[in-house]
């Protein structure tokens, strides 16, 4: 339930049906509009909701038999101050709703993990892969990336020396370094090392926030969900405004 | 602007513009500000006091003249709470969304509405939203340096 659309290049005209029950694509509500019918259709907004009441209202209206059309000329500017703490609770919070999300829009408990998918159109949406999709005895949604795999090393790499199991330690270690490699090294730019760092800092820090808040939100209602952690940037910033 | 006429031909749909808010008055008032300036007036602006503890009284009357505006008091603390008593509120076929944080452009309200007419099947319509912050923060520069590897991915 992440396709965001305002992080899309979408031509104006309908958005595309949902790949999968999971990533659908939504309307944040910052800019959005409802024809009054579809909203009594669909029945308001859900107040369970913590965040994402958005991308449910998306999903349910959709369900309802309507259309969802992106106009690219109806723009609004969002002024936000963006510190880290405040990033990190962002990030956090994103990830909190989603479990509620997931079990509240799958019919059965099932097991599904997914892969980042390169989007084949050029544009800048997030697609994923479902790669396994079992029925399961609760609801687990799993995203493996190069930021799961380094770790799922880290915590397999522990157990090892703790159980003094060394072959096994030295493996988990090799994938601890090859997840390291292609998760900091897929935004490194050599002519800008520190730079690069610090980014990729930054990057990791929005990354754990995003997958904490999943994985706590996922405890309280009973899911086990590891975030999809290949979120786009957001579209413009003031630079670019000014730029164009 | 012949596609307007037929666009705009009867029934003519009417909108109304939800903001939720919790205080924050001044960011308030400059959305307010943004919707008197739109090429399509809303006909009803629906703000959604979501609890607040400080005074929206000055914004209010700044606007009560310039924009038809409807002022409701939400007291459970929760955006889907706020949303849905301005969707209870509001009386437009259309209700459009933004936040006390945002400033839409002045074809906003026009350009939201327009693909209505096009299919009785359309139930939403969503538009871009361009993000200001400080440029020259950690985080905004974070933000730019994701969207440029993301470009440099294509």
């Amino acid at each position: 339930m992440i396709i965001d659309i305002t992080k899309c290049e979408y031509q104006p005209g309908y958005m595309p049906p949902s790949e999968s029950g999971l990533f659908h694509p939504f309307f944040p509500t910052a800019n959005v509009a409802f024809r009054r019918s579809a909203l009594e259709r669909a029945g308001g907004f859900d107040t369970r909701c913590a965040t994402g009441e958005d991308v449910d209202m998306s999903v349910r209206v959709a369900r309802a038999g309507f259309e969802l059309w992106h106009q690219p000329d109806a723009r609004v500017v969002h002024y936000d101050r963006q510190t880290l703490p405040g990033m990190w609770l962002q990030w956090f919070n994103y990830g909190f709703g989603h479990p509620y999300l997931y079990r509240k829009h799958l019919d059965r408990a099932r097991l599904q993990v997914y892969r980042y998918r390169p989007d084949q159109s050029g544009s800048d949406c997030v697609t994923l892969r479902c790669v396994l999709d079992i029925p399961f005895p609760f609801y687990a949604m799993v995203f493996l990336g190069s930021f799961q795999a380094l770790h799922l090393g880290l915590l397999m790499s522990v157990l090892c020396f703790w159980m003094g199991w060394m072959h096994g330690a030295i493996a988990s270690l090799a994938l601890v370094g090859v997840s390291a490699v292609v998760y900091f090294g897929a935004r490194f730019d050599f002519r800008e090392p520190l730079r690069s760092i610090g980014m990729s800092i930054l990057r990791y820090i929005a990354h754990a926030a995003y997958s904490l808040g999943g994985l706590v939100g996922g405890l309280r209602r009973g899911v086990l969900f590891v975030e999809a952690t290949c979120w786009r940037p957001r579209k413009n910033t003031a630079g670019e405004e000014a730029a164009r | 602007m012949s596609a307007d006429e037929t666009i705009f031909s009867e029934p003519r749909l009417t909108a109304s513009v939800v903001i939720v808010t919790r205080n924050r008055p001044g960011p308030l008032a400059r959305a307010l500000d943004a919707l008197t300036r739109q090429t399509l007036a809303p006909d009803e602006v629906v703000v959604v006091d979501n609890n607040s503890t400080v005074s929206y009284a000055n914004v209010i009357d700044r606007f009560t003249g310039q924009l038809p505006l409807k002022v409701a008091s939400e007291a459970e603390v929760g955006i889907p709470f706020a949303r849905n008593r301005g969707i209870r509120e509001s009386s437009g076929d259309i209700v459009l969304f933004t936040d006390d944080d945002c400033v839409p452009e002045p074809q906003w309200v026009e350009e939201m509405v327009r693909p209505f007419y096009r299919d009785p099947h359309i139930g939403a319509v969503g538009g871009p939203l361009i993000s200001v912050g400080d440029p020259d923060s950690l985080v905004e520069r974070f933000y730019a340096a994701e969207r440029e590897a993301a470009r440099r991915d294509h």
